[in-house]
């Protein structure tokens, strides 16, 4: 039978019969998701893509942060314990992605920093950490950095290859002046996946400070506006829509059968599948596994190990909001305009092990006004306020430790509307991040005083949208979820596709790795299709 | 935005609110009528549980002083509201305050915020890189 479409937003170019088993089923459309199915597509290999959230349209997208927040974000409520500061300040909200065509990749600010070598190799290079699971990659550097380039070409990475770079933004030049002065010498405009001039069928970014919102500017890479639309077009690709999946079944010899889930009027659909990849984002790709349970697998589908939803990771975070005697106008232009990458380096003479970026960042006012630091109030709280034209921001994205109490569970009680439970996330941090986070408040302090700032403001976290490392890769079966290839280590027709992938979190943000990573798995998927192994 | 009269909650209330709102984020350039939105935000969303907490909160702020909130000092309002910070009521008012105060686009350039630009052309033309305090060669890429 024909899947019934409810959403009028779709129009399937092609559409697949529930029961064709010849399909491969990809649960997710964002960075991960979205990149499968333009790399399979174009290898000839049909796919059938399950998207909880709606299709948007351009009309949809405004420049406005409050509006977007409501219209993109994945808002189904989660349980967050632990000591991090996020679940003091977000308890029941303590990510921020996107529930949507196109994934987070509609939200995320394009930033596109390689993993460094030392990245994919963190046990041989820090050696033991104390309470943390530090393993190597079961690959190295020199194995994607190919898949490097190709990402970088595929999203169009400004100052990549012959790539145009964009000029700095007034906040890129409040940090490069503190870094100049500071002694810093690797930094300059960012590499990002926004378009200086236009290319691959993409505007010319415009500047104009909502890349978060959606980019109405069309000049920013998204899973929406470039693999999906070419996915579409080789005629192989069904997307659904409003259709979020459930379960992964699986047969008598524990191959993965089919997707089990829910349209947008509640109705359960098994599509069957030859393959499926699970791109979900972290969370809810390790609660698919966990609530996909059996006589076989009883802790949840390819989970034997134990370790579906361990070692969690989300990067250790800071910003810092510095008030000038001038203006500013943070708001004014790309979000992260500016990049320093000095810290990167494993250096543990600086008392902790891996590295971090110094980025700008600049928000509106809303936004300001509500992450500054959720929960202040009073005068000394609005006279921060009252300065924000002449603010500028800086933040801080680092490696933080695979722990693995830091995991996703199933809530025991609390179900969501499809009467599945919900997850539960911990969140503590590890030593090693809070020394990070010391080292890095003090720098970037030090470099704003540098630009000549009055006084800096420290800001907590904000809530996660890098979600990590919740079905590790492992070259030991017993160590992870999966293979060097991101196929399950006990399903051999399943695969995780996004970021639960990771080993480690490496320094940088994690997108052209994610894509990177589905670019290098889809090639051997479609080899060992055309092989007869899968 | 006009407000719908409730039951619940009367004019003086509603003054209150509107007190309690200027202490938890003061800014003296602006007058009552942009606090009175956010209360006025506030009571449209509410039901009738909502309506019972505000009217609760309402009076404990009447009573924390022994004096209607709305006569107090600027010190004296500042204690009341010490007074029950933490509470639901307290926390229900300081989360939609810092939301919906800075959400008035009528606001914005008194912040010294521009909001909405790519029906502009975004600021590629009108000004992201024109910091007149750093100048350019204080800013080329290192390496």
């Amino acid at each position: 039978m024909i899947a019934p479409h409810l959403d009028d937003d779709d129009v399937p170019v092609v559409t697949y019969d529930l029961n064709d088993d010849s399909v491969v089923v990809i649960v997710g459309s964002g960075a991960g998701g979205g990149t499968m199915a333009d790399e399979l597509t174009r290898r000839g290999i049909d796919v059938v893509v399950l998207e909880a959230g709606p299709r948007f349209k351009m009309d949809d997208i405004v420049n406005d942060e409050w509006a977007m927040y409501d219209l993109l974000t994945w808002k189904d409520t989660r349980a967050c314990t632990g000591a991090s500061p996020i679940a003091r300040d977000y308890p029941t909200a303590p990510t921020w992605t996107c529930k949507g065509l196109g994934g987070t990749t509609l939200h995320w600010a394009a930033m596109c920093p390689r993993g460094l070598p030392h990245d994919f190799r963190t046990r041989s290079t820090y050696g033991e950490v104390d309470g943390a699971d530090v393993a190597d990659w079961p690959f190295d550097y020199e194995e994607i950095e190919p898949f490097y380039r190709e990402a970088e070409s595929k999203m169009g990475v400004s100052g990549r290859g012959d790539i145009p770079q964009h000029r700095g933004s007034n906040n890129y030049r409040v940090m490069a002046l503190g870094a100049k002065r500071m002694g810093y010498s690797d930094y300059g405009p960012n590499n990002v996946a926004i378009n200086a001039v236009p290319r691959d069928g993409r505007n010319a970014c415009d500047q104009i400070g909502f890349c978060m919102q959606g980019c109405k500017s069309g000049g920013k890479w998204s899973t929406f506006v470039s693999e999906l639309p070419r996915a579409e077009a080789t005629g192989r690709c069904e997307i659904r829509t409003r259709c979020m999946a459930l379960r992964v079944e699986h047969d008598d010899r524990g191959r993965a059968s089919g997707v089990l889930y829910a349209d947008a009027a509640g109705r359960h659909h098994l599509q069957k599948a030859r393959l499926v990849c699970v791109a979900a984002n972290s969370i809810e790709t390790a609660r698919l596994l966990l609530n996909s349970e059996s006589s076989k697998w009883p802790d949840g589908l390819a989970n034997g190990s134990g370790m579906v939803g361990k070692h969690y990771m989300r990067h250790t975070t800071a910003y810092m909001y510095a008030e000038f005697p001038r203006p500013v106008r943070m708001y004014r232009g790309m979000v992260v305009s500016g990049l320093l990458r000095d810290e990167a380096r494993h250096d543990p003479s600086r008392g902790f092990a891996g590295g971090f970026l110094f980025g700008t960042i600049g928000l509106g006012l809303p936004f300001f006004a509500a992450f500054l630091s959720p929960g202040r109030w009073g005068r000394d709280y609005t006279r921060w306020i009252e300065a924000y034209e002449r603010v500028a921001g800086l933040f801080v994205n680092g490696e933080d430790m695979p722990i693995a109490s830091n995991r996703v569970t199933l809530h025991p009680s609390e179900r969501d509307e499809h009467g599945l439970p919900i997850a539960c996330l911990n969140l503590d941090d590890h030593p090693n991040d809070l020394a990070m986070k010391r080292y890095a408040y003090r720098n970037g302090i030090a470099l704003l005083e540098a630009a000549g700032a009055l006084r800096v403001f420290c800001s907590p976290p904000l809530p996660v949208s890098h979600n990590l490392g919740t079905c590790r890769m492992s070259a030991d079966p017993g160590a992870g979820v999966i293979d060097r290839w991101g196929r399950s280590h006990e399903v051999p027709n399943l695969f995780v596709s996004d970021g639960s992938q990771f080993t480690s979190s490496l320094a940088g943000n994690p997108t052209l790795t994610i894509v990177a990573l589905a670019i290098r798995q889809a090639g051997h998927i479609a080899r060992q299709m055309g092989r007869g192994n899968l | 935005m006009a407000s719908t009269p409730d039951a619940a909650l009367d004019a003086h209330a509603l003054a209150t609110l509107t007190a309690m709102a200027r202490v938890l984020y003061p800014h003296d350039f602006l007058d009552d009528a942009s606090y009175r939105r956010v209360v006025d935000i506030v009571t449209a969303q509410a039901d009738a549980a909502q309506n019972a907490l505000l009217a609760e909160g309402v009076a404990a702020l009447d009573a924390a002083q022994g004096r209607p909130f709305v006569d107090l000092e600027e010190k004296e309002k500042l204690a009341a509201v010490l007074a029950v910070e933490g509470s639901p009521f307290f926390e229900a008012m300081r989360a939609a305050t810092a939301r919906h105060l800075y959400d008035d686009r009528a606001l914005w350039p008194r912040f010294g915020y521009e909001g909405a630009s790519s029906h502009l052309g975004g600021y590629i033309e009108r000004g992201f890189a024109d910091i007149d305090w750093i100048a350019e060669d204080e800013a080329e890429a290192g390496r």
